[in-house]
């Protein structure tokens, strides 16, 4: 015991290495920095920007949840803590070089890539991936070579969750209520002009299997001149019977589904805009006239069977129905990308104990459990995996007393010209877009090219 | 004859709060604040706790009362609900720490932060 005392006395700090600066990361560096404050805490991001998804997935008129922000900027300033940023970890650097610098490394680096829809046609014009159409709106710098056209009337949003609702509110609330956010001014000029009319919500399964929450759906159901259509039937008398059962693990469901059966066919006098929610319905090929731009889709017609409500078994009736449309996003999931072949997956999770691969191997947020769950959740997953890092690190300082972290890989970021954007730097770029934005009445004005955003930090 | 203080101590009730750790930490509060408002103030620094900074958009802020208190409270409104609804570990007697405005029948209750939990859902 003696040995290990003097060990923990006077061998280096505790450097521990972060992969991605969104929530996940931001939250594991706060409890890790909270509990351990002398340990050094090296995030790295592949943009030269911070906070994932919390720029470019969070909706721009949801700017009470980017408060979270406030919080990462308090972390960020701790005497331990650095920022890397314009880094991509597998490719500017292995997770092998940083496992030799660090004495633990945490990915944190969400979820990356996203589902298909795998029917046939996907690939016409005005077909994007919610990951696409959030991007655009967003300014995410990956995402602004789409050419989205809003000049039709309809469109289809594949997809029963809070990213689809996101997606359908941006096309069905009046563009001017963007006009002081964060929104990227090129989409806010185009949506401006939009012509669409009509959306359409389409999921594959019933009401309880939404994904969605009430307040989302009211967003858009307490927008004036919009009137919501569902079709009743699928209010079935099991429907019914359920909602109305006390169980709170499903007491955000069976609101849902009672708000919905609420708002739905409400007589509207002034109708600007339509909201269909449709179920039961798979998506099965895209239609086109001129082989070029989508001009509708056809769905399988689904039914649901088996004595279990909440998950029922799907199974199509062989029928197909046509719904003509001019835009169509597909908001059906995040996917891990797999981020190292020898990191193990089950059910498109990581596979971990409390967030730790192996000792000296973390992970957390969308990276790890998928993309599930809001904020909460990933703070959450956060805070439990600062917890078995900081109960390993004295072991893995033991084994590893030579680790000097940033040290260590200075040669060959140097080696391979990186320019590292540095919290410094990110907090120039950052003044310089709240400073755009002010001119023009907006919270911030977005750069949308990684080149532009390296430019303003020099 | 100044009587400053007892008036002062009249507004203060005593709160206690258990961490995600389940450590117990005890505090004197103003009467009319919020929950997060008395970690705030106290500078408790609870791992993400009142991450939107009390807007009704992130259910952090999750807490959970006695039977005893949680039955004084008035009833949430709709955007607490939505938001508790997303909260990790929800129990009969959960409530958002920024809803929660104290009384005096408060005095010495005690609040419990949910503990770290695993199991996330669909969006
Ligand atoms: C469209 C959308 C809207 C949402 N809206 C809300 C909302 O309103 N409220 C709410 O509570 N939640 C919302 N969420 C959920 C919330 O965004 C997630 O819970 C959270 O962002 C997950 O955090 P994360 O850190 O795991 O991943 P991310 O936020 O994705 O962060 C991962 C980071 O890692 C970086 N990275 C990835 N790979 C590498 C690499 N190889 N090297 C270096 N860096 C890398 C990425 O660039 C990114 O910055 C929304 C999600 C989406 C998709
Ligand atoms: S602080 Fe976010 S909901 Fe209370």
């Amino acid at each position: 015991h003696l040995n290990r005392s003097l060990i923990r006395r006077y061998s280096t700090d505790p450097q521990i290495c972060i992969v991605g600066s969104g929530p996940a990361g931001f939250g594991v560096a706060q409890s890790i920095l909270k509990h351990h404050p002398t340990a050094k805490v090296d995030m790295f991001e592949q943009s030269p920007v911070p906070y994932g998804l919390i720029r470019r997935g969070v909706s721009p008129d949801h700017q009470d949840v980017k408060n979270c922000i406030h919080g990462y900027e308090r972390t960020a300033v701790l005497p331990g803590f650095s920022f890397y940023g314009n880094i991509e970890v597998g490719s500017a650097l292995s997770l092998v070089e940083l496992q030799a610098a660090y004495h633990a490394v945490v990915l944190c680096t969400g979820a990356q890539e996203e589902r298909k829809l795998g029917i046939p046609r996907e690939n016409l014009r005005n077909i994007f991936t919610s990951l696409q159409f959030v991007g655009w709106y967003n300014g995410d710098t990956n995402h602004q070579d789409v050419n989205v056209d809003v000049g039709g009337r309809t469109a289809v949003i594949v997809g029963h969750g809070n990213v689809a609702l996101d997606c359908a509110r941006m096309l069905l609330k009046p563009t001017h209520m963007f006009k002081n956010t964060d929104i990227s001014s090129e989409a806010y000029n185009k949506l401006m002009k939009s012509e669409i009319k009509k959306v359409y919500l389409i999921g594959r399964r019933g009401p309880l299997q939404m994904a969605c929450t009430r307040k989302e759906l009211a967003e858009i159901t307490d927008l004036e001149g919009v009137v919501t259509q569902v079709d009743t039937n699928v209010f079935t008398p099991a429907v019914n019977q359920a909602i109305n059962n006390k169980d709170l693990k499903r007491r955000k469901q069976h609101r849902l589904v009672k708000y919905l059966m609420k708002v739905a066919n409400v007589e509207n006098k002034y109708i600007s805009k339509e909201f269909e929610i449709k179920y039961l319905r798979s998506p099965h090929s895209i239609t086109t006239n001129d082989d070029v731009t989508i001009a509708g889709i056809n769905f399988n017609i689904n039914k649901l069977e088996g004595d279990n409500v909440y998950e029922p078994l799907v199974t199509s009736s062989g029928e197909l129905e046509h719904i003509s449309c001019d835009l169509l996003i597909s908001c059906i999931g995040y996917t891990n990308k797999l981020f190292d072949p020898n990191i193990p997956y089950k059910g498109g999770k990581m596979v971990h104990d409390n967030g730790r691969i192996k000792p000296g191997l973390y992970a957390s947020g969308w990276c790890r459990d998928g993309p599930l769950g809001v904020l909460a959740d990933t703070s959450n997953s956060s805070t439990q995996t600062s917890t078995s890092v900081l109960n390993d690190i004295d072991d893995l300082i033991t084994n590893k007393p030579s680790c000097r972290g940033y040290k260590d890989i200075l040669p060959t970021l140097e080696e391979k010209n990186i320019d590292v954007i540095t919290w410094h730097r990110w907090q120039t770029i950052d003044e310089h877009e709240v400073n755009e934005g002010r001119k023009v009445g907006k919270v911030r004005e977005k750069l949308l090219s990684e080149e532009s955003m390296i430019e303003v930090s020099k | 004859t100044f009587h400053t203080t007892p008036i002062v101590a009249k507004d203060k009730i005593t709160i206690n709060l258990i961490d995600r750790k389940g450590e117990k930490h005890t505090t004197s509060a103003n009467i009319d604040d919020t929950i997060l408002d008395v970690v705030l103030d106290n500078e408790l620094n609870f791992e993400s706790f009142g991450v939107c900074e009390g807007t009704v958009s992130c259910s952090t802020c999750h807490v959970i009362f006695e039977d005893g208190v949680y039955s004084l409270l008035e009833e949430p409104l709709m955007d607490e609900m939505d938001m508790l609804d997303l909260a990790c570990g929800l129990t009969e007697t959960s409530r958002l720490g920024c809803q929660v405005y104290l009384t005096k029948e408060m005095d010495n209750c005690t609040v419990t932060l949910p503990r770290e939990i695993t199991d996330a859902r669909d969006v």
